[in-house]
C-alpha cells in the first residue's frame, strides 16, 4: 500500500469519526437556559381517590433575572409552583412538561412534602418514581404536611428566597431542639421496606404569628407500613430520637426543688441491646449517656454546685425516661415499630427472630424495656450563680 | 499511526526533492589546494563572487622579496587586531627565503615561529578553506604550497551573556546562554569542572553548516545515549539549522506527537543539571535555547528554583503546578460538561446564580467556550508579536474591552470569562507543555460537548495511553510515574531535599548510581572542637 | 519488557475494573458479602496455583501457544481457538456492560452505539500499544485506591457498623453461590493476562504476578463491598446497583453531592482498560496461532466485528440479566475446566520436565531458561 493510499484511508477514518462526534453527540445535551431547576416536591391526594397532585417548585430564573438584584432578594417572585393531577407521580410530572416551558430537571430537589391525606392513603406508590428515577437524589428532606402539601410549599419567607430552603434549613436546625427527626427520603423508604423497621418522618405545619404566615418542623408523623397511622408530639419525639440514637442536642424544662431551670442536653449517646428470655419474652435494653449543661436557672436554690448538680441530673434522669416510656407507650398505641426493636433483634439474635418475624406485630405489644441513663454534666457558663439580688 | 505516517510521508518528500539537489557539496569536496597561488585565488573568486565581506589580502612573506601568499578571511568575523597584529605582522617580518624551502618546511616554520595564533590547522581542500574562513578564521594561502594554514581569528560581534528572557528566577543564577555556541560551552565547563565533561563537535545543514554540540559527563551518561544521540544527529541531512528547534523536529521519538519529547533551556545551571543526572545537552550555535535528552513530562514541572528552595516549599509549588495544567487542559471542558450534562453536580445555589448569567446567551455552552479560547488566543498572540509597550497595552484593552462588554452585551456569561481567564492563566504556569496544553484543551472540550463526563475520562485515558507509550531516546516519557517506581518519586511531584536525592533516576544514568555522599549534621558536631 | 510488578498491578486494576459487576454478591449474602469476598480470595489464590503451575511448565508460552504444544496439532488449535473466542466474547459481553452502564447512569439518551464506537476506538489505540499498555496500570492502581479510600471517608457519616450484623446467617449454598460468582467474574479471570506471558521479562514468575494481583485487586474488592455494606444498610436490598449507588449518597456540606459522574468516570477508564485486555488477548492470540508477527493487522476488522457484535448480543435488559445467571458456568469451562485439564495432559504427555519437548515452540530463548534454572536442569537427570 502506497502512502497516498493509507494517508486517504487515514483522512477517511478522521472524518468520519469527527463527523460521528458532531452528529451523534449532544444527545443528552441541556444548556443551563433550558431546564427548571425542581426544588421542592409536594405530593398530595388528588380531587379522585387513586389520583395524586404534583406540586413541583421551580427557581424562577428568568423573573429574577429581569428585576434588579436588590428586588429580587426579597423572594416574592423567585419560585414558581406548578400542579398537576395525575393517577400516577411519573405520569402527573411528565404531563406536568406541557405547562412548564423548561424541562424539568429533578436532581436540585431538596425536599418532598406529603400531605396528610396523601400519607393516610399510603405512599410507596408516590414515592417509588423518587427512588427509581436515576436523575432525582436520595438524599432528600421528606416531610409529612399538616393539611396541603401545596400550601406548604406556597408559603414563602423572608429570610430565605424559596420556601423549600427555607423548609429544609428549618429541619437542619433541629439538631438544636431535636424535636423532630431529621429523615430522608432513603431513610424512610429503607426503614418503610425493611420487615423489622417502621418509617417515620417529621411534621411540617404552617402557623401564624404577629401577621406573617411561618413554617414549622415539630413532631414526629408514625406510619405503619406504608400508612401514617399518628402522631407524636415534641415530648414523645424526643423520646423517640433518644432510643434510635438519633438525638444530638435539646433543651429540658424543669423545676428541680421549686428552682425553674432550662436544661441544655449537648449529647446524647445510645445503646440499644435486646434480650430475648427462654420464654420467648423480649428486653430491650436502653442504656443512655446524656450530656447536660445549664441553660438558664431562676430563683431558689442555687444550681451550680455538687449537690445541685446531683439534683439536676437525677431530675434529668427522670425527664428523659419519661420521655422514652411515653414515646413507647404512643408506638405500642399505634402499634408501630419505630424504634427498630426488630431491626435490632434480628442483628443480635437471627435465629429467634426468625421465627419472631411473622408476629411481629404481636409481639411488639409484649416488649419489655427497661432504662439505664448515665448523666455526664458539662457546665460551661459564664456565671456560677443565679444573678440573685441579695 | 499518525506519527508514522508523517515519518513516511516526510522520507516520501525527501526523496522526491532528492534528484534536484546535492551535488554542489560533492563538487567542492574533490578540489584540492595546488601549489599556484593564482589558480587558487581565481577558484575562490569563482565560489565567492563579489561577495564584499570576504577579504583577500594579498602580500608577501618578509617582505618584497617573499613568496607571495594571501589571506582570506570575513570582515565582522574574524578580529581585525589579530589579523594585524598577530598573523601579517610577523609574517610580514619573517625571514622566509624564496628559493631553499620546500613547501612542508615553510608551514613548519609559519606554526612554528610566525604566527601568534593558538589555533593552526592544515587544509588540504578548498571546501575545508571555505569552510574554515566562514566559520571566522584566517585562511592563509602561500605560493607553491599546495595546502592552506588556517588560524583561528575567531571574534564577532555578539550579546554578552545576561538575563535569561524565557526562565526568570528570584534565587539562582541570573546567566542565561547566548547565540555564541563557545560562550554556551564555557558557561557549562564553568558549573561543572571535570575532565569527564566531553563536549562533542558536529556540524549539521548543507547551506548553513551550523555548529552543533553535544555536552555529556563520560562515566555518567549512558554510552548507548550517547550514540544515540550522535545517530540521530548525524542523520540529519538539510539544508538549514537555524534554531535548536530545527534540530528537536528531528531528532524527537515521535515527530507526530503533540508533547515535546525534547526539553529546552536558557539556563546553564539547567543544562549543567541535567548533564549531572546523566542527560545529554546539545548546544546549537546561533541560538541561546540548548537541548537536553532525554526528557520526561515531569521535567516541565520543575524549576531550577525548586532545588534552591525548602523542598516542602518546591513540593507545594510543584503540586501547584501540577493542579495547574490539569486546570488549563480540564476547565473549559468541565465548565462546558457540567452547565450541559451534569447539572447535578453544581451547588444549588451556584447552580441558579448561573442558571441567571446564562440567561439571554444566545450560544450553546460549546460554542462560547470556543470563542473565547480562540479569542484569547488572538490576544495572547498580538501581545506576544507587538513591540513590549503596545503589546501590554492591547492585551489589558483586549481583556477589558472583550472580556467586561461581550458580558454587558450579554454575549457571553460572566462565568465563562473567569473560567476562560483561570485556563489562560494556569496555562502560564508550564510553559514549556503551553503548546501541547492548547490541542488537548480543545480535544476536550469537543469531547466534554458530545459526551459530557464520560468523553472527558475517554478522553483523559486515550491521552494517559498516548503518554505512556512515549517514549524520549528509549526513556519512557511519563518515568517515573509510569512505569511505576517508588525510589525515583524522590524527584517527582514530591522533591526531597537535595541530600535525600541519593541516586540519579534510574535508567538514565551507568554505574555512577550514587550523587550525594554525606547527609547533613544535626546540630553542633562537638567531637571536632577536643 | 514487562516486569512482575507491571503484570501484578494490571491484574489488580483488570480485577478492580469489575468491580461494578459483581452485583451477585450482594444479591445472595447481603451483608454478609465481606465474607463471601474473602473467601473466593482464598479460593482464587488456590486456582491462581494451577495458572502458574503451567506457567512455569510452559514459560513464555500465551495459553492459546500452550494449548498447542499440550494437546497437540489439531485438539490444540482447536482449544485455541475456543480460547480466542472467549477473549473475544469477553470484550463484547465487557462492552455491553460499560454501554448499558453509561447509558444507564450518565447519558441516558445517547444510543449504546455511539457508546461503543467511542470505547473501542480508544481501546483500538490502546491495543497497538501492545504490552505498554500494562506500564500505567500502577499508576491507576494507586489513583483507583486513592479515590477509593476517599469514598471511604467521604461516606464516613453514612456508613454503620451495625449494618454489617448478623454474621453468617445465609444457607451455606448462598455463600458457595457468591463465591462462585466472584471468582467467575473479577477474579480469576485474570487468567487473560497470561497472554502477556511472551512479553515478560521472567516469564516463569508470572504465577506470583498474578498472585499479587490477586491480593491487590481482591483488597480493593473488599474495600468497595465493606464500603457499600457500612454505608448502605438495608437500601442494599432493593438497588440494582449497589457499588455506584453507594457514591450517591455521598454528601458533606451542600457542595459535595453526586459524585457519580467523577467515579463513574474512574470506571469507565478502568473499564476501558480491561476491555482493551481482553481485546489485546484475542487478537494477540490469532496473531499467534497463525504465526503472524504483527497483531496489529487485524484490529480494524475485529474492532468492526466487535461493535457489531455488541450492538446484536442482547435484546434487552432481561435477556442480558438471564445471561448474568449462566455466565459463571461459561466462564468456568475456560478458567479453571480447561486449565486444569492442560495442567494434567502437560503431566501425563511431558512429565516432570517439559521444557525440552516445548522447545521446538520457543526457539532459542528457551536455552536461556533451562540455564537460568538449574534446580529445573537436575530434575532431568
Amino acid at each position: 500500500m502506497t502512502i497516498k493510499k493509507k494517508a486517504r484511508k487515514f483522512i477517511a477514518a478522521a472524518l468520519t469519526l469527527t463527523i460521528l462526534l458532531l452528529q451523534s453527540g449532544c444527545f443528552d445535551r441541556r444548556e443551563l437556559d433550558t431546564i427548571a431547576i425542581v426544588v421542592g416536591v409536594g405530593l398530595d391526594k388528588g380531587s379522585e381517590d387513586d389520583n395524586v397532585m404534583v406540586t413541583l417548585q421551580m427557581a424562577n430564573i428568568g423573573a429574577a433575572e429581569q428585576t434588579d438584584p436588590q428586588s429580587a432578594s426579597t423572594g416574592a417572585s423567585s419560585f414558581i409552583n406548578v400542579s398537576e393531577e395525575g393517577p400516577a407521580v411519573n405520569f402527573a410530572v411528565r404531563t406536568m412538561q406541557n405547562k412548564v416551558s423548561r424541562k424539568i430537571y429533578l436532581a436540585h430537589n431538596k425536599v418532598i412534602v406529603i400531605g396528610e391525606e396523601m400519607a393516610k392513603r399510603g405512599v410507596s406508590d408516590v414515592l417509588d418514581f423518587f427512588v427509581r428515577a436515576s436523575e432525582a437524589r436520595l438524599i432528600v428532606n421528606l416531610f409529612i404536611a399538616e393539611g396541603e402539601a401545596v400550601d406548604i410549599l406556597g408559603t414563602s419567607t423572608n429570610l430565605e428566597q424559596l420556601p423549600s430552603s427555607e423548609i429544609q434549613e428549618l429541619i437542619r436546625d433541629q439538631d438544636i431542639t431535636s424535636t423532630a427527626p431529621n429523615v430522608t427520603e432513603l431513610d424512610f423508604v429503607t426503614t418503610m421496606v425493611g420487615k423489622a423497621t417502621e418509617a417515620f418522618a417529621p411534621i411540617i405545619t404552617i402557623v401564624e404569628d404577629n401577621g406573617d404566615k411561618h413554617l414549622k418542623v415539630s413532631g414526629t408523623a408514625v406510619f405503619k407500613d406504608t400508612k401514617l397511622t399518628g402522631k407524636l408530639d415534641d415530648f414523645e419525639t424526643q423520646g423517640m430520637l433518644h432510643i434510635q440514637d438519633r438525638f444530638n442536642r435539646g433543651v429540658l424544662f424543669l423545676t428541680v426543688e421549686d428552682t425553674p431551670a432550662t436544661i441544655e442536653i449537648t449529647d446524647s449517646k445510645t445503646r440499644l441491646q435486646p434480650e430475648v428470655f427462654t420464654d420467648g419474652t423480649v428486653m430491650m435494653h436502653i442504656k443512655l449517656n446524656v450530656s447536660i449543661g445549664l441553660g438558664d436557672q431562676g430563683p431558689g436554690i442555687n444550681l451550680f454546685t455538687p449537690a445541685g448538680m446531683e439534683k439536676i441530673k437525677a431530675a434529668v434522669s427522670d425527664a428523659v425516661k419519661q420521655q422514652i416510656a411515653r414515646s413507647i407507650e404512643k408506638a405500642k398505641e399505634y402499634n408501630t415499630d419505630i424504634f427498630g426493636f426488630g431491626q435490632s433483634l434480628s442483628r443480635y439474635y437471627p435465629k429467634q427472630w426468625k421465627d419472631m418475624e411473622d408476629k411481629w406485630d404481636e409481639l411488639f405489644q409484649t416488649v419489655q424495656y427497661d432504662v439505664e441513663i448515665k448523666v455526664i454534666p458539662e457546665f460551661k457558663g459564664r456565671t456560677s450563680t443565679f444573678i440573685n439580688p441579695k | 499511526m499518525f506519527s508514522f505516517l508523517l515519518r513516511k510521508a516526510g522520507v516520501w518528500f525527501a526523496r522526491k526533492q532528492q534528484s534536484h539537489e546535492g551535488s554542489e557539496r560533492v563538487q567542492n569536496e574533490e578540489v584540492h589546494i595546488v601549489g599556484d597561488l593564482n589558480v587558487v585565488l581565481k577558484q575562490l573568486k569563482e565560489e565567492v563572487q563579489d561577495s564584499n565581506d570576504i577579504v583577500i589580502r594579498r602580500f608577501r612573506l618578509g617582505g618584497s622579496q617573499g613568496r607571495e601568499c594571501a589571506l582570506v578571511f570575513v570582515d565582522g568575523l574574524s578580529e581585525s587586531r589579530t589579523v594585524n597584529e598577530d598573523i601579517i605582522r610577523p609574517l610580514m617580518r619573517a625571514n622566509i627565503k624564496l628559493e631553499e624551502d620546500s613547501a612542508t618546511e615553510i608551514i613548519a616554520r609559519i606554526m612554528h615561529q610566525h604566527v601568534y595564533v593558538n589555533e593552526i590547522g592544515v587544509l588540504h581542500t578548498m571546501s575545508e578553506a571555505f569552510g574554515s574562513a566562514l566559520f571566522g578564521d584566517a585562511v592563509l594561502f602561500i605560493d607553491g604550497v599546495p595546502c592552506a594554514l588556517s588560524l583561528n581569528a575567531r571574534g564577532w560581534e555578539m550579546r554578552s551573556v545576561s538575563e535569561p528572557a524565557s526562565e526568570a528566577v528570584i534565587r539562582g543564577p541570573r546567566e542565561s546562554f547566548i547565540e555564541n555556541m563557545r560562550t554556551n560551552t564555557s558557561l557549562i565547563r564553568r558549573k561543572i569542572k571535570n575532565p569527564a565533561l566531553i563536549f562533542e563537535s558536529f556540524t549539521i545543514g548543507r547551506k548553513t553548516r551550523t555548529s552543533v554540540c553535544i555536552a555529556y559527563l563520560r562515566n555518567v551518561c549512558k554510552p548507548e545515549l550517547v550514540k544515540e544521540v550522535k545517530k540521530r544527529l548525524r542523520a540529519i541531512d538539510t539544508d538549514s539549522i537555524l534554531e535548536s528547534g530545527y534540530i528537536e523536529q528531528y531528532i524527537q521519538d515521535q515527530p507526530g506527537s503533540i508533547f515535546a519529547t525534547v526539553g529546552y533551556t536558557e539556563k546553564p545551571d539547567v543544562a549543567a543539571a541535567k548533564i549531572l543526572e546523566g542527560r545529554v545537552a546539545i548546544i546549537v550555535d546561533g541560538t541561546p535555547f540548548v537541548l537536553t535528552v532525554p526528557f520526561v513530562f515531569l521535567e516541565s514541572f520543575q524549576a531550577p528554583e525548586d532545588y534552591y528552595l525548602k523542598f516542602y516549599f518546591a513540593t507545594f509549588v510543584r503540586i501547584i503546578r501540577i493542579i495547574g495544567y490539569f486546570i488549563t487542559i480540564l476547565a473549559p471542558a468541565f465548565y462546558v460538561t457540567i452547565t450541559t450534562f451534569h447539572h447535578e453536580l453544581i451547588p444549588t445555589s451556584l447552580l441558579i446564580a448561573m442558571a441567571k448569567a446564562r440567561e439571554g446567551v444566545p450560544f450553546p455552552a460549546f460554542v462560547e467556550c470556543l470563542l473565547m479560547i480562540v479569542v484569547f488566543e488572538i490576544i495572547r498572540e498580538a501581545g506576544i508579536r507587538l513591540p513590549r509597550p503596545v503589546g501590554q497595552a492591547l492585551s489589558i484593552v483586549g481583556a477589558l474591552v472583550i472580556g467586561e462588554s461581550a458580558v454587558s452585551a450579554g454575549l457571553i456569561g460572566a462565568p465563562m470569562v473567569i473560567v476562560i481567564a483561570i485556563t489562560a492563566i494556569s496555562g502560564f504556569l508550564v510553559p514549556t507543555q503551553n503548546d501541547a496544553a492548547i490541542i488537548l484543551r480543545l480535544i476536550l472540550l469537543l469531547l466534554a460537548a458530545c459526551f459530557g463526563g464520560f468523553g472527558i475520562a475517554l478522553g483523559l485515558y486515550a491521552i494517559l495511553v498516548h503518554m505512556s507509550a512515549l517514549e524520549s531516546f528509549g526513556y519512557p516519557f511519563l518515568s517515573p510515574s509510569v512505569p511505576f517506581d517508588l525510589e525515583d518519586q524522590k524527584d517527582s511531584v514530591v522533591l526531597l531535599p537535595n541530600w535525600m536525592q541519593v541516586s540519579r533516576p534510574k535508567g538514565m544514568a551507568t554505574d555512577q548510581q550514587r550523587k550525594v555522599y554525606n547527609v547533613p549534621p544535626v546540630g553542633v558536631d562537638k567531637s571536632d572542637d577536643n | 519488557m514487562l516486569s512482575v510488578k507491571q503484570l501484578s498491578f494490571a491484574s489488580a486494576l483488570f480485577i478492580v475494573a469489575s468491580s461494578l459487576l459483581i452485583k451477585s454478591v450482594y444479591m445472595f449474602t447481603f451483608q454478609d458479602s465481606w465474607i463471601s469476598v474473602l473467601a473466593a480470595i482464598l479460593v482464587a489464590l488456590l486456582i491462581i496455583g494451577i495458572y502458574g503451575m503451567l506457567g512455569r511448565r510452559h514459560p513464555g508460552l500465551c495459553p492459546v501457544n500452550m494449548s498447542e504444544a499440550i494437546f497437540g496439532k489439531v485438539l490444540g488449535k482447536f482449544i485455541a481457538v475456543l480460547y480466542i473466542f472467549f477473549f473475544l466474547s469477553l470484550v463484547v459481553l465487557n462492552l455491553e456492560d460499560t454501554g448499558s452502564f453509561v447509558t444507564s447512569s450518565i447519558l441516558p439518551k445517547t444510543p449504546e452505539a455511539v457508546v461503543y464506537v467511542l470505547m473501542i476506538v480508544v481501546c483500538a489505540m490502546t491495543v497497538s500499544k501492545g504490552h505498554k499498555m500494562c506500564m500505567y496500570s500502577t499508576m491507576m492502581v494507586i489513583l483507583v485506591g486513592s479515590i477509593l479510600v476517599s469514598n471511604m471517608f467521604l461516606l464516613a457519616n453514612k456508613a454503620d457498623f451495625k449494618n454489617f450484623l448478623p454474621i453468617l446467617v445465609h444457607p451455606p449454598k448462598n455463600y458457595a453461590l457468591a463465591v462462585h460468582g466472584l471468582l467467575m467474574l473479577p477474579l480469576c479471570e485474570i487468567f487473560v493476562l497470561m497472554m502477556f506471558a511472551p512479553d515478560m521479562d521472567k516469564p516463569e514468575a508470572i504465577g506470583s504476578a498474578l498472585r499479587a494481583g490477586i491480593l491487590i485487586g481482591g483488597f480493593l474488592l473488599f474495600i468497595i463491598v465493606v464500603r457499600d455494606i457500612a454505608a448502605m444498610g438495608g437500601y442494599l436490598q432493593f438497588t440494582n446497583n449497589p457499588t455506584f449507588s453507594a457514591i450517591r449518597l455521598i454528601e458533606i456540606g451542600d457542595f459535595l453531592t453526586r459524585l457519580e459522574i467523577l467515579y463513574a468516570s474512574i470506571l469507565i477508564t478502568t473499564f476501558t482498560f480491561k476491555i482493551s485486555v481482553c481485546f489485546y488477548a484475542a487478537i494477540a492470540g490469532m496473531a499467534r496461532l497463525l504465526r503472524i508477527d504483527n497483531y496489529r493487522i487485524f484490529i480494524g476488522v475485529i474492532s468492526i466485528l466487535i461493535i457489531v457484535a455488541t450492538r446484536g448480543i442482547f435484546e434487552s435488559t432481561f435477556e442480558h440479566n438471564e445471561w448474568k445467571r449462566s455466565a459463571p458456568a461459561y466462564s468456568a469451562v475456560f478458567l479453571i475446566l480447561l486449565p486444569i485439564l492442560m495442567l494434567l495432559v502437560s503431566f501425563v504427555r511431558f512429565g516432570k520436565n517439559p521444557k525440552k519437548q516445548t522447545a521446538s515452540q520457543k526457539g532459542s530463548e528457551n536455552e536461556e531458561n533451562t540455564g537460568l534454572k538449574p534446580d529445573m536442569a537436575s530434575g532431568e537427570t
